[in-house]
């Protein structure tokens, strides 16, 4: 008993050994968004600076077989012992994870943040929107688990000091009212396209536009396992829904100044894992979104990502919309909005983002 | 290269047993000599070097021990000098950069400060061989004229990193003819499984919950929040350096060796003395054997016997680390110990159980917090926000930490008890066979469990949505 014991010990340990590398390596992990350690050779010289010890180590992790599963089931143990913050995402009630954010840090960046906003508000002449987007956790706070500390973006929005004649749209109450309805994804930090519809009346009763109605709706293929689920990948968690609005104009997108699209979407990543990455086709630093609406109005939009599900709406009211990411965009904001004299400008933040962000010093330059 | 690493698991141990027992018995020490060598270089590729280094001198030292056998004063200085070596390899190589530091701040000098990577495991083997020198010296052991043999034992891959600190003498006999069997084989896997699921299973995860905690600013925590922050820290180095222990102690045994227990639940000691007779064990036996006794021990006057505990434990600090607060966290213990000796000890004995546990654990814990912070002042907020100096004395992150990991914190508390080894062991006795099924399903489950959460390490979700 005891030889026999001892013998499949080793004999275990050889086989996953020998599976791992008779099973072809994979290259790329959807789940957690990168590329995974291919079997590397070992030379001379990374043996002996030891880098390839180091890449050993990380191949056998990255292709271990049935990774995903030990990942998933670590995740789901550590939820049965009574862990409600996993990876990074709160495990809400019925289904819903929150994005976590570390409290404390950020207090000096909101400062900031706050000061650079005013500062660029009072700079612009012509019209200027504010439009905050809440998270999850500030519409469905009953669904937080217990004592789960998050971001106030009450308390964040109250202190935002816009100078006269710059526009709040405060999209609160209309995504209270339809908190009913798919909002906001349980899987991915993001709103859906049917939150990001709310916010978009807010923005045309204060713009005083005439919103589009009675869209059709594309929904996804493919059930979305969303960021967060990336980072708490537990058994037993319902997919979300997918689907975007078809917008009645017709569109020419230039992404980067490189490639250009004709549509507000990238159908294809419908068929990948982060599909919100179909809206305007993710993140880039400036998006050139030309259409024919013909209302002769332009307007840039300096925003983070819950933008994307919002601004295919805002297509058939402006004639040219210049969609400009500060994480990315390291031009001279300055230049360019000289460039556009016209042009309105729309500021549209997730608010808990905003309290952290390292890049909103890009406003003023 | 660690034992909890899918490297160690699944390249080098079935790799390491398989060329060990496929070799006959008097290659063994040499296939466990290079073997150790290549689980070495395997972090370390250079410093091996050092480590060879070390190797050679003290062989080479206990044989001129044994050349100059009749001529005391030769012996004396053959063993100074191995000491003076053993040291200044360690003084440089662990202790030059802090030393010159504090140097120059102190006189505001700006000598320049090496920048060596510290070698893994010198600290460790060392100690090691000083022993060897020191016990030669002392008759206490035949010299070791095999350097195949010698080299085995300064590099044995179980030991070398991370302890147990092995004495020669321990080992002498079995270095030389010792019998593997499969009785040993299977106990040693047993207890290498356990060692692991204390690692990986316990201490990571009370490791994740302190590090959430510590690397908030002190002033944000509230009294509860702190408190629960230094006893998952002091779950985590527990579970972490004596399950390391036991998975040494367990790969000795595959390999036929018997190391010593390093380790008997500290936690549930009921002096502070009482808790250094049970914690890194083979630690306290070095310093209390080569430098404790040597000073005079027990048997001299009283402030010569302060002197001496006061010096003992301001090394044990220094040991564990250069930097100051190892200094401090050493003297600390050396002053709660001089206390319990020369003040209140007698009383201690007769006071109930729970009493003595609480002072000892209490004391254990607020010393944690000197030995988890490098930097003193942040150690010093930190207890103040034990004291309820942070952000008052409890709030709803600290009762959100309490439904995270209190099931996790329980389960660590019982396992720092003896109560579940001695329910298992009355099981055996009773129902045999149950115990027999219980313990092959609990090692199965349980490396199982090890394995996922040692995959799981691996996984690193890259989430640039935002950045």
């Amino acid at each position: 008993m005891k030889k026999i014991f001892s013998i499949g010990f080793i004999a275990v340990l050889l086989s996953a050994l020998a599976v791992t590398l008779l099973l072809p390596d994979r290259a790329f992990s959807e789940m957690e968004n990168r590329v995974l350690t291919q079997l590397p050779k070992p030379s001379l010289s990374s043996v002996a600076s030891g880098a390839w010890m180091s890449d050993m180590e990380k191949w056998l992790a990255d292709q271990f077989p049935g990774r995903t599963f030990f990942v998933r089931a670590k995740a789901s143990l550590n939820y049965a012992l009574g862990r409600r913050e996993i990876g990074g995402a709160y495990i809400g009630s019925n289904g819903r994870l929150f994005e976590r954010f570390d409290e404390g840090a950020s207090s000096d960046q909101l400062e900031k943040n706050l000061a650079y906003l005013t500062r660029f508000a009072q700079s612009r002449e012509g019209r200027l929107y504010f439009l905050p987007v809440y998270s999850a956790f500030t519409l469905y706070p009953e669904d937080l688990p217990a004592f789960a500390s998050v971001p106030d973006e009450r308390a964040i929005l109250s202190r935002v000091e816009l100078p006269e004649g710059a526009l709040l749209v405060d999209p609160l109450d209309a995504l209270t009212a339809a908190k009913d309805q798919l909002i906001y994804f349980s899987t991915d930090h993001h709103w859906t396209q049917q939150g990001a519809y709310q916010a978009y009346l807010a923005f045309c009763g204060a713009a005083g536009l005439d919103p589009l109605k009675d869209l059709a709706r594309l929904d996804s293929p493919n059930p979305f396992y969303g960021s967060l689920f990336s980072k708490a990948p537990l058994w037993g968690l319902a997919p979300d829904e997918m689907s975007l609005y078809e917008i009645p104009v017709s569109v020419r997108v230039t992404y980067d100044g490189e490639r250009q699209a004709d549509g507000l979407y990238t159908l294809s990543a419908l068929d990948k894992k982060d599909q919100y990455t179909a809206f305007l086709d993710g993140n880039h630093a400036i998006v050139d979104i030309e259409t024919d609406a013909g209302t002769g109005r332009s307007l840039i939009v300096l925003k983070d990502s819950f933008a994307h599900a919002l601004v295919p709406f805002l297509a058939g009211h402006y004639d040219r919309i210049l969609m400009v990411d500060l994480r990315y965009y390291n031009l001279p904001l300055s230049a360019l909005l000289a460039e556009h004299p016209q042009a309105e400008v729309l500021l549209t933040y997730n608010l808990s983002w905003f309290a952290q962000d390292g890049n909103l010093f890009k406003l003023v330059r | 290269m660690v034992f909890s690493s899918l490297s160690f698991l699944l390249l080098f141990l079935p790799a390491a047993v398989v060329l060990y027992f496929a070799v006959p018995r008097r290659a063994r020490n040499l296939v466990l000599f290079l073997i150790s060598l290549v689980f070495y270089a395997w972090g370390e590729p250079v410093y091996v070097v050092l480590m060879l280094f070390s190797t050679v001198v003290d062989y080479v030292h206990g044989l001129l021990m044994a050349r100059w056998d009749g001529r005391p004063a030769a012996r004396r200085a053959v063993l100074i000098s191995s000491v003076l070596i053993n040291l200044g390899l360690l003084g440089f190589f662990k202790y030059a950069g802090f030393a010159l530091t504090a140097l120059n701040q102190a006189l505001s000098l700006s000598l320049p400060v090496p920048k060596v990577a510290l070698p893994i495991g010198i600290s460790f083997y060392t100690f090691q061989t000083m022993s060897y020198s020191i016990d030669v010296y002392r008759r206490k052991c035949p010299v070791q004229r095999n350097i195949i043999s010698f080299g085995c034992y300064v590099a044995m891959f179980p030991q070398l990193i991370a302890g147990p600190i092995v004495r020669y003498v321990t080992i002498a006999q079995e270095l030389d003819c010792r019998r593997e069997t499969w009785d040993q084989f299977y106990a040693g896997v047993k207890q290498f499984i356990l060692g692991l699921g204390k690692k990986v299973l316990l201490a990571n995860s009370a490791g994740l919950m302190w590090s959430g905690i510590s690397a908030q600013s002190a002033a944000s925590l509230s009294a509860l929040t702190a408190w629960l922050g230094i006893l998952a820290f002091a779950f985590q180095i527990y579970f972490d350096f004596s399950g390391y222990s036991d998975m040494a102690i367990g790969l000795g045994r595959m390999f036929g060796f018997t190391f010593p227990e390093n380790f008997r639940y500290p936690y549930t000691a009921r002096s502070v003395s009482d808790f250094w007779r049970r914690w890194h064990i083979t630690l306290s036996t070095w310093f209390r054997e080569y430098l404790y006794i040597p000073l005079g021990g027990n048997r001299v006057s009283v402030p010569r016997n302060i002197l001496n505990l006061a010096l003992v434990w301001l090394l044990t600090g220094l040991w564990h680390g250069a930097s100051w607060n190892f200094l401090v966290w050493g003297g600390y213990f050396g002053l709660m110990l001089i206390l319990e000796k020369f003040v209140y000890g007698a009383a201690l004995k007769k006071a109930p159980a729970a009493v003595g546990w609480a002072y000892t654990f209490l004391t254990v814990l607020v010393g944690w917090v000197f030995f988890s912070f490098d930097d003193l002042g942040a150690g010093a907020r930190y207890l103040s926000a034990m004291l309820g100096g942070g952000a008052g004395f409890w709030d709803a992150a600290a009762l959100r930490l309490l439904l995270d990991y209190g099931l996790l914190l329980t389960l660590c508390a019982a396992a720092s008890t003896p109560l579940p080894a001695a329910w298992f062991a009355r099981l055996g006795a009773r129902r045999p066979r149950l115990h027999a099924v219980l313990l092959g399903a609990l090692l199965v489950l349980g490396f199982a469990l090890c394995l996922t959460y040692v995959v799981d390490a691996g996984y690193n979700p890259f989430l640039y949505f935002r950045f």
